[in-house]
């Protein structure tokens, strides 16, 4: 094992942060939090992740941004993998929908091998109005909410409803904006694209 | 290449006693959990400084979520003084440095064994509650993969059949405690012994819940915002414990869930915190913990 | 008095600690010494090893010292101990032909392939209560390095140790390694052949929590660190009824030796070996009689655990075959992957003594809500109407004797 920079292992107290913003914008999609000042060195971005949940040996998927992906691994002892296989995942640059379709969903026997994923996105807008806005509804949501996304097509977020249609298989996505604030669409949001 | 720097990556557990491996293992669980509301999801359980049956899976999810600056209560029966929520008390705040009190409103994280705070909890404060038997269908069937099949598809035939039966028998519904509900429309799930009173509480709630059996090895959870429905029937309506004329003895409280004194033929609140500040409303010094008064 | 129980609960805990320490430490005896359990109690200490799953004899008698003896009690120190370690790496296979043998006895055949060694046993000697004078060397003091190594060469944990008590004398290596039972039957096309050409990961249950369906790994992890009485009672309720019937084995191997442990140097990459840890292996000799099941060959079960402990690994081994050859159909696969773990069963027994006064108001809640609807008095009525009925019997007896 090679030593890691300490700026990209999350410390305990680190991960524990980043762990209760997850956990809470997941129960409240539809609210957009911020997530812990990062430390020193490059901003992780969506690998938030994989960051903070990662235990070694983890199969996770750093797609989009090759550096991350090393630097993950290394940080956390998991073990790359691919798209389909991963349940961890980290998506960089602009999303394609067809990487959202390849996420392992898990079954009505097993909805816990559904993948988690961080989806970069330039910037969240709490209540909308986004380039794109969603209206969402459900577990967590007292009637509806507004979300607005700048930088995910709408297509995603249509490629998303339909990976998550066989419920409780589904994917569980974050999604990180470039100031580093994350919002949550859990699979059991029932979203639509205004 | 020392075995300390081989091992750092795990983290030594010096805050919150389980190792950082163990934490990341139980909050993808939670997270599972929060995503399926209802679903009973598998987890690596440790075993802890408290037997299986006493709260080790309360006290696993409490350290996975827990952070510097959260403020824990811990409840048994309502009451923060007995024994065993002691005992978890000690064990929490020792391992994390956090501060305690028996104040609902003023704790970010509430575990509990059997009882919801009388207090109504806010947003974002976080219930965690301690699951002797997380499968609801139990009683109606034994064999594990068919338990399984059954969540998997909603089959939830078999419970119905059980209520109409019971009613039929006995003219009422028998179910003391854990009453079995459904969940966003989709899983049936175990409040825990958790009384019939305090399950309307958990419908549509403010708060999030989050559910931890230890033994058996399962988290489950319910956001807030979401729909928990015992199941009854149309024409009989779900029913709460009540007892025509009681009232605390201490606080004189006839709305909140009351514990008989069976020599003095009289009742007391099971949440001691909510009663003492019912009769104290200006001691700010927190009653839960101090000697009940010569009444 | 207050009202609330147990008001002060944790001044009565520190209370109730001081207590377990005065009685345990106190006392005219001298204190209990470590080295006293690893070496006069040592199957006491294997057995909490086996328990724990966890190899550490100091360990393991330090807890069962602290448990006062108490073998359930100081598995669970042992397992909160490891749930505290870091894992730094997976021990490499190793097979089980590499254990050194201590003892091996093979009740199949009456000169089997490989020399037999009785070793250390109780099994025929005599049960007759000793007087209680100690026997052999006079007493010498107790002397441990404190690394686990036993001091006295007869101890089965010292280096040195031949498990005959006959150190030094030159030995025949098949003597500690001889050659399996199962290999010269597998040679005459006798054994049903389970061995596979892939290497599936063994399923870890300390990282995932085993329901039915689960591999034969998981089933034998299950069994390795389940109680002893739990493997032992369910083989018997299994073999006699009511629950089902399996059938005895016939024991193919019985061994107890150490076996090496190896990892990766996590610098050179090259296997380092740690040390060994002393198992009990059982392999049993199942036959085949189902309608369709060959009936021209046997089959194997197996039993592995820590520590010297052959009543448990003979158990472990009879329901592994019975387990899969069951195939699912019964219960019994759910029962000894669910109902074995000593915590668990011995944690949710004594957990009825917490208080459950919430739970029962809501029973007799519903007792009366019965009644009710039965038109039958409530229980506070159906109270004073016997109190009512016993006033006026003892009236009558009194205005009887006063006649």
């Amino acid at each position: 094992m090679v030593a890691v920079a300490a700026s990209e292992r999350l410390s305990p107290r680190a991960s524990q942060a980043v762990f209760r913003a997850l956990l809470d914008t997941l129960a409240r999609p539809g609210r957009v939090l911020a997530l812990p000042e990062p430390g020193p060195g490059p901003v992780p971005g969506p690998g938030i992740v994989p960051l903070a949940l990662a235990v070694v040996g983890s199969p996770v998927a750093v797609i989009g941004d090759p550096d991350w992906q090393a630097r993950i691994c290394q940080a956390t002892g998991a073990s790359a993998t691919s798209g389909a296989d991963a349940s961890l995942v980290a998506v960089y640059g602009t999303p394609d929908p067809a990487i959202v379709s390849r996420l392992r969903r898990g079954s009505s026997l097993a909805p816990e091998n559904g993948a988690k994923a961080g989806l970069a996105c330039r910037r969240l807008h709490e209540g909308g109005p986004g380039e794109v806005t969603l209206e969402l509804s459900g577990p967590g949501i007292p009637g509806t909410v507004r979300l607005g996304v700048d930088g995910v097509g709408p297509a995603v977020f249509d490629a998303l409803r339909e990976a998550n249609a066989q419920f409780p298989a589904g994917i569980d996505v974050w999604l990180v904006d470039e100031r580093g604030q994350v919002a949550g669409l859990p699979r059991s949001v029932r979203q639509a694209v205004l | 290449m020392t075995v300390a720097e081989l091992a750092a990556p795990a983290g030594t557990g010096e805050f919150g006693h389980l190792d950082e491996q163990s934490k990341r293992e139980i909050r993808s669980a939670l997270l599972t959990a929060v995503a399926v509301p209802g679903y009973q999801v598998p987890f690596a359980s440790r075993e802890m400084p408290v037997a299986r049956g006493w709260g080790s899976g309360g006290l696993q999810v409490t350290l996975a979520v827990i952070g510097p600056q959260d403020t824990i209560k811990v409840i048994d029966q309502g009451d923060d003084a007995g024994v065993n929520a002691a005992n978890l008390r000690r064990l929490i705040v020792a391992s994390t440095g956090v501060a305690d009190t028996t104040d609902a409103r003023a704790a970010s994280i509430i575990q509990t064994r059997h009882r919801v705070p009388e207090d109504p909890l806010a947003p974002g404060q976080i219930l965690v509650l301690q699951v002797p038997v997380p499968e609801p269908l139990r009683g109606v069937e034994r064999d594990m993969r068919e338990l399984r099949r059954m969540h998997a598809e909603a089959d939830y035939s078999k419970i119905w059949v059980s209520l109409y039966e019971d009613l039929v028998r006995n003219g009422v519904i028998t179910q003391s405690t854990g009453y079995p509900v459904l969940v966003g429309g989709r899983y049936v799930m175990a409040t825990t012994p958790i009384p019939r009173w305090d399950v309307p509480r958990l419908h549509q709630a403010g708060f999030l819940s989050l559910f931890g059996a230890g033994r058996e090895k399962r988290v489950y959870a319910v956001p807030p915002h979401t729909s928990v429905e015992p199941l009854a029937f149309e024409d009989v309506p779900f029913q709460v414990e009540r007892t025509e004329g009681a009232a605390c003895l201490l606080c004189g409280a006839a709305e909140a869930y009351l514990v008989e004194v069976p020599d003095r033929h009289a009742w007391i609140c099971s949440d001691s915190d909510w009663c003492w500040r019912r009769r104290s409303p200006d001691d700010e010094t927190g009653g839960g913990m101090r000697e009940a008064a010569d009444d | 008095m207050g009202y609330a129980a147990a008001r002060g609960g944790l001044d009565a805990i520190l209370a109730a600690e001081e207590l377990m320490r005065a009685k345990r430490d106190g006392g005219a005896s001298p204190p209990l010494e470590i080295s006293q359990l690893t070496e006069r109690l040592n199957l006491a200490v294997d057995r909490v090893m086996g328990e724990a799953g966890l190899w550490a004899p100091d360990l393991a008698a330090r807890a069962l010292r602290q448990a006062e003896g108490d073998i359930i009690e100081a598995a669970h120190l042992l397992r909160a101990y490891r749930s505290t370690r870091p894992r730094l790496a997976a021990g490499l296979v190793t097979h089980a032909d590499e254990i050194e043998v201590l003892r091996r006895i093979v009740p199949a055949y009456r000169v089997p392939p490989g020399p037999q060694l009785l070793g250390r046993t109780l099994d025929y000697v005599g049960r007759l209560l000793d007087d209680g004078t100690p026997s052999g060397p006079a007493h010498r003091p107790a002397a441990t390095s404190g690394n686990g190594q036993a001091s006295h060469p007869d101890h089965p944990d010292h280096p040195a140790a031949t498990g005959t008590g006959t150190g030094g004398q030159a030995e025949d290596p098949a003597r500690r390694s001889p050659a399996r039972l199962l290999d010269l039957l597998r040679s005459q096309g006798m054994i049903r052949d389970r061995r596979r050409d892939d290497d599936p990961e063994p399923h870890d249950v300390t990282r995932e929590p085993v329901r039915p369906g689960v591999p034969r790994s998981a089933r034998l992890s299950v069994m390795a660190r389940a109680e002893t009485g739990a493997l032992v009672n369910l083989w018997y309720r299994n073999i006699l009824g009511p629950d089902g019937y399996i059938h005895e084995i016939t024991l193919g191997e019985v061994r107890h030796g150490r076996l090496p442990v190896r990892v990766t140097h996590p610098v050179t990459g090259q296997p380092v070996r740690l040390g060994s840890v002393r198992v009990t292996e059982v392999e049993a000799i199942e036959d085949l009689d189902g309608p369709d099941e060959d009936r021209g060959v046997f089959d194997v079960g197996y039993g592995l655990c820590l520590g010297h402990n052959e009543r448990k690994a003979i158990a472990m081994a009879n329901l592994d075959i019975a387990v899969e050859r069951d195939g699912g159909q019964s219960g019994l696969e759910q029962s000894v992957l669910m109902t074995t773990d000593g915590l668990d069963a011995s944690g949710f027994l004594e957990h009825l003594k917490l208080p459950h006064y919430v739970t029962f108001r809501s029973m007799v809640d519903r007792k009366a809500a019965v009644r009710a609807a039965a038109g039958r008095p409530a229980p506070e009525q159906q109270a004073t109407q016997q109190q009512t009925a016993q006033q006026q019997t003892a009236q009558q007896q009194t205005a009887g004797v006063t006649r």
